[in-house]
């Protein structure tokens, strides 16, 4: 089905732009990544992109843009469910359709210097380098460690006006008639509240807990109340571009509304500390809440580097989480003191206790912000480096506190460009505040802190036309955000080309 | 006669016996390829080896006014339709990256790096401009050409810290330009012709070659248009930039 919607959604586009007699420029894109684990031999990653991208110029202000993509995920299907699934080749090599991005432009819509752009479309704010706080129109995609800055095109209507007599200055509003939602990695939801008992575990000796959950997820409704309306205020005042912005949307990553945990803990009286506890069955269930977001940025090229600074303020509606707690509880060995005469009875008895929760985890607005500097220097080195406060993935609260993260990107060309080496680490340190506080910094710094480092190979013989061999390590502890990632070391293969 | 009459006659006889200076033979030149208000152009672009064949051929859209501003845009192959960038002054660069739908601003001091791997820095494509940062001499002059030596001014970021460029005496059009880094010659860039359209010289074919890489980019320009009123159709702004490539 998927594959006839494809095929009829690019003769819809070759027979419109033959209709309006326009001219038809077409390109595939393709990128193949192959991402081997350096701990087990396994496959992290092995995907395939082909992307077809068609743009048709109907005048010179009005284009047609459209892309198309299929995508091939080899991760190998290890439980083969029925016989029957050998004969099926989308079982081991499945493939998926989608429409990227397909949208109109029209410039001078309706009024000099206003442009209109309306369809499913990227839609990129910010002048930091990838790290962008301001970016909220369209959802993350974190599917790809090494590729955290990816987003999934939306459909919106995008206007842009540009003031007269003043050069790239203007306003921009954005509506999209749903908030999208972000694809991520749900295991990492899991290791989080698993984390998260087993810190809280107190009085227990003993914990049984694996890091298998039951979830589900509540969708934003499908109505217009659920969209985003955003708004921009941009221009350039003293070699400085500035903008200024408002966004009203749901945050693409849900959070986790209600917990489910089934313990059965035994308590030996005669042995307090041989409590045991196992964590029977564990549930949880995701959901989506709204929130408003003030951005602001700057950029400025100073002649020795280029500098950017790029934060948001969020005031998010306020979400609780709930949890409930039912607990089988068998003790042995009970000891009842009768006064007089001393003696003990012993006893083995059983009951039930159940305990619900209600937290308020996000109220009050919180600060993300990025600050970072590039500069080039003789014979292709290029060095750039940006310090953030608070990832994608992180809210402001307890669980999903802002850190801090320090990335350096170091790049040297040889031979025309055409080869590229590329060193990038990134640190993140949980709270570097805290961490100055504590007596002993180095191992509170140790103890709190992630680091990930990769090293790339980058060979180009022709300008679009990349091979990428690359090798990238994740350690960490405590709970940086980025120790989450560590089973992600692993050796890479990527291979991108247009034509 | 007058004080008025015996100056004008001593300069004359001074530019007949000494001929134009450095900065007089420079400020020609420029003249000479700048003196439209604006120009648009289509470009071959050819890419080799010096010692070796062609690697790749592109086809790129440019757009120029005065000294400073321009916008450079890859029409083909697919694989950098679209890249661009916009110059607004000398220090005030942008790049339109489609992949990111990202215009980013870029580094002052990437513009005496190579452009999207040509032999040209983005300081050089589309643009014929020394005399903001060189002093300049003749060194030589015979019947039809003059060679002048063009000398980095002390506060000046240019990248080269000599060129000696051959000038040709019946129009003032450019030759050749060798290009140095103290005493090493890193750049050569010649000429292979040129073109009167309508009132203005245009150089319709230019080769530079990079000395150190062995490597070399031609460029043919072909349907160049001028004066056309590119500021006032916000030619060289960030929106211009996003725009497709026709």
């Amino acid at each position: 089905m998927l594959r006839r919607y494809f095929f009829s959604f690019i003769l819809i586009i070759f027979a419109l732009s033959a209709i309006f007699a326009g001219e038809v420029s077409t390109g595939l894109e393709l990128n193949s990544f192959l991402g081997l684990s350096l701990t087990n031999a396994d496959f992290i990653y092995n995907k395939t992109d082909l992307n077809l991208k068609v743009k048709s110029i109907l005048s010179e202000e009005i284009f047609l843009y459209g892309c198309l993509g299929t995508s091939y995920t080899g991760i190998f299907q290890e439980n083969i469910s029925t016989k029957n699934n050998l004969e099926n080749a989308s079982f081991f090599y499945p493939v998926e359709f989608s429409v990227d991005e397909a949208y109109i432009s029209i410039k001078n819509f309706l009024l000099s210097g206003l442009d209109l752009q309306a369809g499913k479309q990227r839609i990129s704010w910010g002048k930091a380098d990838k790290i962008n706080p301001t970016d909220v129109l369209n959802p993350v995609d974190l599917s790809m460690i090494t590729d955290l800055a990816k987003k999934i095109p939306t459909l919106a209507l995008n206007l842009k006006y540009y003031f007269p007599g003043l050069e790239d200055t203007g306003i921009q509003v954005v509506a999209q008639p749903y908030s999208g939602q972000s694809v991520l990695p749900v295991t990492f939801v899991e290791k989080r509240l698993t984390d998260k008992i087993k810190k809280n575990a107190t009085n227990v000796s003993a914990l049984e807990i694996d890091e298998n959950w039951n979830g589900s997820v509540i969708t934003p409704a499908y109505n217009i109340t659920n969209g985003l309306i955003g708004g921009k205020i941009f221009g350039k005042i003293y070699g400085f571009d500035l903008s200024l912005s408002a966004t009203r949307r749901i945050n693409d990553i849900p959070y986790v509304k209600e917990i489910y945990l089934s313990n059965e803990v035994t308590i030996d009286y005669s042995h307090l500390d041989k409590t045991n506890a196992v964590v029977k069955d564990k549930y949880y269930l995701l959901d989506y809440h709204k929130e408003t977001i003030i951005g602001f940025d700057m950029a400025k090229d100073w002649g020795i580097f280029l500098s950017w600074i790029e934060l948001s303020v969020t005031f998010p509606d306020e979400t609780k989480t709930k949890t409930y707690t039912f607990s089988s509880n068998i003790i042995n060995n009970l000891s009842i003191p009768i006064p007089v005469p001393p003696y003990i009875i012993t006893t083995n008895i059983s009951t039930n206790t159940s305990l619900t929760e209600e937290k308020t985890i996000l109220k009050d607005p919180y600060v993300k912000f990025v600050a970072g500097v590039d500069k080039n220097f003789d014979g292709g080195w290029y060095i750039n480096f940006q310090y953030a406060h608070g990832l994608f993935m992180e809210r402001g609260y307890e669980d999903e506190r802002l850190q801090d993260y320090f990335v350096l990107n170091l790049e040297k060309t040889f031979f025309d460009d055409k080869l590229k080496f590329r060193l990038y680490g990134i640190a993140d340190v949980d709270n570097i505040v805290e961490r100055f506080k504590d007596s002993d910094i180095t191992k509170s710094f140790m103890d709190n802190s992630a680091f990930m480092g990769a090293f790339e190979v980058c060979y180009s013989p022709l300008m679009g036309v990349n091979l990428k061999l690359g090798v990238m390590g994740i350690d960490g502890n405590g709970e940086a955000t980025l120790a989450m990632y560590k089973d992600y070391d692993m050796v890479y293969l990527e291979f991108s080309t247009s034509f | 006669m007058n004080r008025l009459n015996l100056l004008i006659l001593l300069t004359l006889l001074w530019a007949t016996a000494f001929g134009l200076s450095g900065q007089e033979v420079l400020d020609k030149v420029e003249a000479s390829l700048t003196g439209y208000s604006d120009q648009s152009a289509t470009a071959e672009v050819t890419l080799g080896k010096i010692d070796g064949g062609v690697e790749e051929t592109r086809i790129m859209k440019l757009w120029s006014a005065g000294k400073n501003r321009r916008v450079v845009k890859f029409a083909s192959p697919p694989n950098v339709r679209d890249i661009g960038i916009l110059v607004k002054s000398s220090d005030e660069m942008y790049i339109y990256l489609p992949a990111y739908k990202k215009v980013r601003r870029i580094q002052g001091s990437m513009k005496d790096q190579n452009f999207q791997g040509t032999d040209f820095s983005y300081r050089e494509i589309g643009s014929f401009e020394y005399s903001d940062n060189y002093d300049s001499r003749v060194v030589k002059e015979d019947e039809k050409n003059i060679t002048l030596e063009l000398s980095k001014k002390p506060n000046s970021d240019a990248f080269y810290t000599r060129i000696i460029m051959y000038v040709d005496k019946e129009n003032y059009l450019p030759l050749k330009l060798e290009m140095y880094v103290k005493e090493e010659a890193r750049k050569v860039l010649t000429i292979l012709q040129r073109e009167k359209k309508e009132k203005y010289w245009i150089l319709t074919h230019i080769r530079m070659e990079d000395l150190l890489k062995k490597h070399y980019t031609e460029i043919k320009m072909k349907d160049v248009i001028f004066d056309t009123g590119l500021e006032k159709k916000g030619v060289f702004s960030e929106r211009f930039l996003e725009q497709p490539v026709k």
